[in-house]
């Protein structure tokens, strides 16, 4: 899972702001998955540590996340499309497909015949 | 002649934990990524230090002639740093495992949405290790300071136990030692969560898989550092309880003639001595565990191995 900032796509608030959302959304953060701490997103991205309080204060009166004074950020379990368990099995298959060369289409026949 | 076999006897928990490295690097090699360029000479260095210092320390105490140029008596002095010289190189090995990479090139705008902290990149089998090693070293220093007494100059580094009328002593790893000993474990656990959090804390590079893998590496490189020196002091602690335990006295009786008498914990003499030559073994094979992160198995492998030098 990974943000991405381009010169085209609004401001760097906004665009860290779509793209927590819809990984939220899409079921790609889980309910209760932390998220990393200001410091770490800001450094990561280059953008000041402000832009990434303000986008998780956003989120937070959006309700998609929570914050708890010891706990950091979460994804809030209310907006969150799956739960933690599910996001977490999920991964892992990614990963295990992705190692043994299958494609989304032959995963998702696997993921039918198997339902 | 006699010397050598001494010698090789003495380090034979070392050699035998090379063997054990190596072998078990055989057995794994193609599973596991490599270092390369600065960070294999670093993980080269430090997981080598420990190892280095026991191997001196240990002949140095069996051929203290090789100090007498210096012309001073050094038999004091390597017994008091007997405990506290482990934690001290691993203090050392951990310092140079720790020594940051280069730094991801400005301007990059890709954030992973993890959050990275000083375990991300650390398995939990290596945590419950170092946890295990750290709860036996705390457990056995507690329980030979609360045996100890203070010896004529006040230094609880004592036992003594009666015989009848008569008491026996012998010196024990009492507070003298294990105070400052505990005193450098918590430096080295601190300086071990230091170097995770700062293998941990600098934005990943592209290739991120590849980042991650070496981040992995030198995680576990560090817990293995300090799993070792760990290991090394308890080694030290298990061999001194095991002479402790050997002290012993004759007590002359009227009717039954001389009655030989060991000390409380005698009949554990011989699993402390296997014990402290297992701990050194194991101390030894984890140590050069992270030497060998830094060699290269194949050709192929050395084509790919990872690079973290610009």
């Amino acid at each position: 899972m990974i943000i991405a900032l381009s010169t085209t796509g609004g401001t760097p608030a906004e665009q860290i702001h779509d793209q927590i959302r819809g990984l939220i959304t899409t079921g790609a953060l889980a309910a209760s998955e932390r998220l990393p701490s200001v410091r770490q997103l800001a450094a990561d991205l280059g953008v000041a540590p402000g832009t990434i309080a303000k986008v998780y204060k956003q989120l937070e009166e959006e309700q998609f996340v929570e914050t708890r004074v010891g706990a950091g950020t979460r994804v809030s379990p209310h907006a969150a499309a799956v739960s933690k368990d599910v996001a977490r099995a999920a991964r892992k298959l990614t990963d295990v497909c992705k190692r043994d060369n299958l494609e989304l289409n032959e995963v998702l026949q696997v993921i039918r015949a198997t339902w | 002649m006699q010397q050598w076999r001494i010698i090789l006897l003495e380090l034979s928990p070392l050699l035998l934990g090379a063997v054990l490295s190596v072998g078990m690097w055989l057995v794994a090699r193609k599973d596991r990524a490599v270092l390369s360029g600065r960070a294999g000479v670093l993980a080269a260095s430090g997981g080598l230090l420990p190892v280095l210092v026991s191997f001196l320390y240990s002949v140095v105490t069996i051929t203290p002639q090789l100090l007498a140029w210096t012309g001073r008596d050094w038999s004091i002095g390597l017994q008091e740093a007997r405990f506290s010289m482990p934690l001290g190189a691993g203090l050392v090995a951990l310092a140079i495992l720790s020594v940051p990479g280069p730094r991801r090139r400005p301007g990059s705008t890709t954030a992973g949405i993890t959050r990275r902290t000083a375990l991300t990149f650390l398995s939990a089998g290596w945590t419950v290790a170092l946890i295990a090693v750290v709860g036996v070293t705390i457990a056995l220093s507690l329980a030979a300071g609360l045996a100890s007494a203070p010896d004529e100059t006040g230094r609880y580094a004592m036992f003594n136990f009666k015989i009848g009328t008569m008491s026996v002593g012998s010196t024990i790893y009492g507070w003298y030692y294990s105070v400052p000993a505990m005193l450098l474990l918590i430096i080295l656990i601190t300086s071990a969560w230091v170097g995770l959090a700062l293998v941990a804390r600098p934005p990943l590079s592209e290739p991120r898989e590849q980042d991650a893998a070496v981040r992995r590496i030198q995680s576990r490189n560090i817990i293995a550092v300090a799993t070792g020196a760990l290991l090394f002091h308890l080694a030290a602690i298990l061999g001194s309880l095991a002479g402790t335990s050997r002290v012993g006295g004759a007590l002359p009786t009227d009717t039954a003639g001389v009655i030989n008498v060991g000390s409380p914990f005698a009949a554990l003499g011989s699993f402390l001595n296997s014990s402290s030559f297992v701990a050194m073994c194991l101390g030894t094979a984890v140590c050069l565990s992270v030497v060998l992160t830094a060699v290269p198995w194949t050709a192929r492998a050395r084509q790919s191995t990872i690079k973290t030098a610009p």
